[in-house]
């Protein structure tokens, strides 16, 4: 289903990277990118992993081995085709706002709580990675040096992804799926009500949740902290909890079997990184960190509007994924 | 004679077939839909995962000022999604109908819900409703320190006060488990589920660890009797008076109100018929020939009348009800709690269903056959 050690980039060094971004006298830099960059690289996080077509896992024009794309630029990208982070909007207007991760919006992040305040991307603006993003290490400024050693070392944590933790980092844990969750993706449909439930097949992410600090919530965490600490308890919660086991009566949690449609519409944390342990609730079992077709950036319709591809989430219509996928009772 | 086997056999399970469907089909238009208790519509009609929208708390859906976040994740407290500023008496939100038990305006007329509305205590004065404290507008009793007929293990301090000596919220009476798996038609028949989380006739559930689990039976309005007639209407459990009246062993709604006003449900307290020291509850409505509530609601002086919502009766036994029924017998059909309050609310003194100043014996005015005077048939004057 996935690995740990995911295949460090390969290639052509020229690919990615300019030792002095100058040839013929004129730069080297790609996707329209003002450089020198940080590592020689020729171009920003997004400058790679943007494309013009609708594949979200392909080899651009002129690159080798296969990119993870995030974002297309001909609005190829929507809740089928995509990758297990989701995707940022072609279009930044009004009709997509919120439906994904603002790169360059200065707003202070909701429920940022961070003890020291490590976040600068309410002074420069969000982006990929560093302190004014979510890749890489939290200490650094430049999204480069944040991210150093991610694509050529194996990776030693998941998706260059650090937990600050309040000033302890720890890598985040888990595995990811080859192909970023690519044919997950693409075959699975939202079923109109229960369905036969039998094991994934295609290969999925496994996050890691509980109560140790290199989980994928505490990630999320390191801007919405409230979110995750200001939650309340099970008596009663005032926010939805995270990185808490499903109650052991629930159906799901009864039925050990993780199918494709909940690894798309509500994957479950595991404190073990195995699927037969039993299930928490995680930040990703609800959200895509890039983006989304819904707001909120939901794996699912929750609010009256959402323009993605399941039904709206909905007490008593008997569905059985997104909400309804760990409430069972609300079916 | 092979094909004439063969069609004979074809027409054989066509009519088969047919009779199956059309069984079926009778079965769909004959038992009737259930409509269920629990809340159905879009979750994010209730509820808001981190109270937060664009940056800010999420707007509530209630229609009282309240910030979250709030219990259970809800986008207001009981009173605020609960309550109206307009005169509605169910307000909509999605696909979700809200009963409304607080309108900051008079109610419209003839449209109160069947618990009554916290508006008449808010506007009229403390004897006028149940005084929730949660409620804006509402504050402690300045008569009453505790419950009326409150039981004794809960007098005067004693352990139990801290639940049965003041309504703190909606949860001194309601279990509110908007979610939970109910059974139709009849509400809290069998528990299910998680004994403090098993729904029962609108939520009336006994939430205290205290107590053994219970809470009361009923068939619920599926309007919560907005609009009601003899045939459109709630039906309510009906039981016995008992000496330890108010822990819901018979899963009536008398017995529910005896959890604070025990000494008006208490065997030994309220009396017999001769003589009744306190009104009745839970007690058949006699049907000798010389009693007067054989003619219940009469419209004609001579025969008994339909079933009144005015003044509804109690049924001792709800199984073999599949809804509302107009028919009332006397000698099986009870008087009990609601059959003159409301718990909420009303725009008469001690929640009444009526004025009770203005039962006027012998009269023959607007007041005759209405209120007291629909079981008391020979008090009045016609």
């Amino acid at each position: 289903m996935g690995s740990m050690v995911l295949a460090a980039v390969s290639g052509p060094c020229v690919n990615c990277h300019t030792m002095h971004n100058s040839q013929g006298g004129d730069p080297m830099m790609l996707g329209g990118v003002t450089g020198p960059l940080g590592a020689l690289v020729r171009s920003s996080c997004l400058g790679c992993h943007t494309t013009t077509l609708s594949d979200p896992l392909a080899t651009p024009s002129g690159g080798s081995g296969l990119y993870p794309f995030v974002k297309s630029t001909t609005a190829g990208f929507n809740d089928d085709n995509c990758l297990a982070g989701g995707f940022f909007p072609a279009d930044d207007g009004t009709a997509n706002q919120g439906k994904a991760h603002s790169l360059g919006s200065t707003a202070a992040p909701p429920g940022y709580n961070a003890t020291p305040d490590w976040y600068t991307g309410d002074t420069n603006g969000l982006s990929c990675a560093g302190t004014n993003g979510c890749h890489g290490s939290q200490s650094v400024l430049d999204e480069m040096g944040a991210i150093k050693g991610g694509h050529h070392a194996p990776p030693t944590v998941y998706r260059i992804l650090w937990a600050y933790n309040n000033g302890t980092v720890t890598g985040v844990a888990g595995i990811g799926a080859t192909d970023y969750e690519k044919a997950l993706i693409a075959g699975t449909s939202a079923p109109p009500g229960s369905y036969a439930r039998s094991a994934a097949t295609k290969a999925r992410n496994i996050y890691k949740a509980g109560t140790t600090n290199d989980t994928v919530s505490r990630l999320c965490a390191n801007c919405h902290g409230q979110f995750h600490s200001d939650v309340g308890s099970a008596s009663p919660w005032h926010r939805h909890p995270t990185d808490v086991k499903l109650p052991n009566e629930w159906t799901v949690q009864l039925d050990t079997l993780e199918t494709d449609v909940d690894a798309k519409y509500n994957p479950f944390g595991f404190d073990a990184l195995v699927t037969t342990g039993k299930k928490y609730a995680t930040c990703l079992s609800c959200h895509r960190a890039h983006g989304t077709a819904n707001k909120d950036l939901l794996r699912f319709a929750y609010l009256t509007g959402d323009t993605g591809t399941a039904a709206i989430q909905s007490a008593g219509s008997g569905l059985h994924y997104g909400c309804l996928g760990c409430h069972n009772k609300q079916r | 004679m092979a094909w004439k086997r063969r069609s004979m056999v074809l027409s054989r399970l066509s009519f088969f077939l047919l009779s199956i469907f059309l069984l079926f089909v009778f079965y769909i238009l004959a038992v009737p839909s259930p409509v269920l208790a629990k809340v159905i519509g879009e979750c994010v009609n209730c509820h808001t995962m981190h109270n937060s929208q664009g940056g800010t708390p999420m707007p509530g859906v209630g229609n009282i000022p309240e910030t979250g976040p709030f219990s259970a994740l809800t986008r207001g407290t009981c009173v605020g999604c609960h309550s109206n500023t307009g005169s509605a008496t169910i307000k909509t939100l999605g696909s979700s109908n809200i009963p409304v038990v607080f309108n900051t305006v008079p109610p419209a007329t003839g449209t109160e819900l069947a618990g009554g509305n916290f508006y008449w205590v808010v506007n009229s004065g403390e004897s006028y409703g149940h005084n929730v404290l949660t409620i804006p507008g509402i504050v402690q009793d300045t008569k009453l320190s505790e419950a009326p007929g409150i039981p004794t293990q809960a007098q005067n301090g004693a352990p139990c006060d801290g639940c049965h000596s003041k309504i703190a919220d909606c949860t001194s009476c309601h279990n509110p488990y908007h979610h939970g798996e109910d059974e139709r038609p009849v509400v809290g028949v069998t528990q299910k589920g998680n004994a403090h989380k098993a729904v029962y006739y609108r939520y009336l559930a006994n939430g205290s660890s205290h107590h053994s689990a219970g809470g009361v039976s009923g068939i619920e309005d599926s309007d919560w009797e907005r609009t009601k007639s003899s045939s459109d209407h709630n039906e309510y459990k009906g039981g016995v008076l008992s000496t330890s009246g108010g822990h819901d062993a018979d899963r009536s709604m008398s017995d529910y109100c005896g959890g604070c006003h025990q000494k008006f449900h208490d065997s030994s307290l309220v009396g017999t018929s001769s003589p009744w020291l306190r009104h009745p509850n839970n007690y058949a409505l006699p049907a000798a020939t010389n009693k007067e509530y054989r003619l219940y609601n009469t419209q004609d002086g001579t025969t008994i009348g339909p079933y009144s919502t005015e003044a509804p009766v109690a049924r001792p036994v709800l199984s073999g009800y599949t809804g509302p029924s107009s028919t009332v017998t006397p000698g099986t059909d009870q008087v009990f709690c609601l059959s003159c309050h409301r718990p909420h609310g009303t725009p008469y003194k001690d929640i009444l269903r009526w004025d009770y100043d203005g039962m006027i014996a012998g009269t023959t005015g607007t007041t005759a056959r209405t209120g007291c005077f629909i079981c008391h048939t020979s008090k009045d004057g016609v």
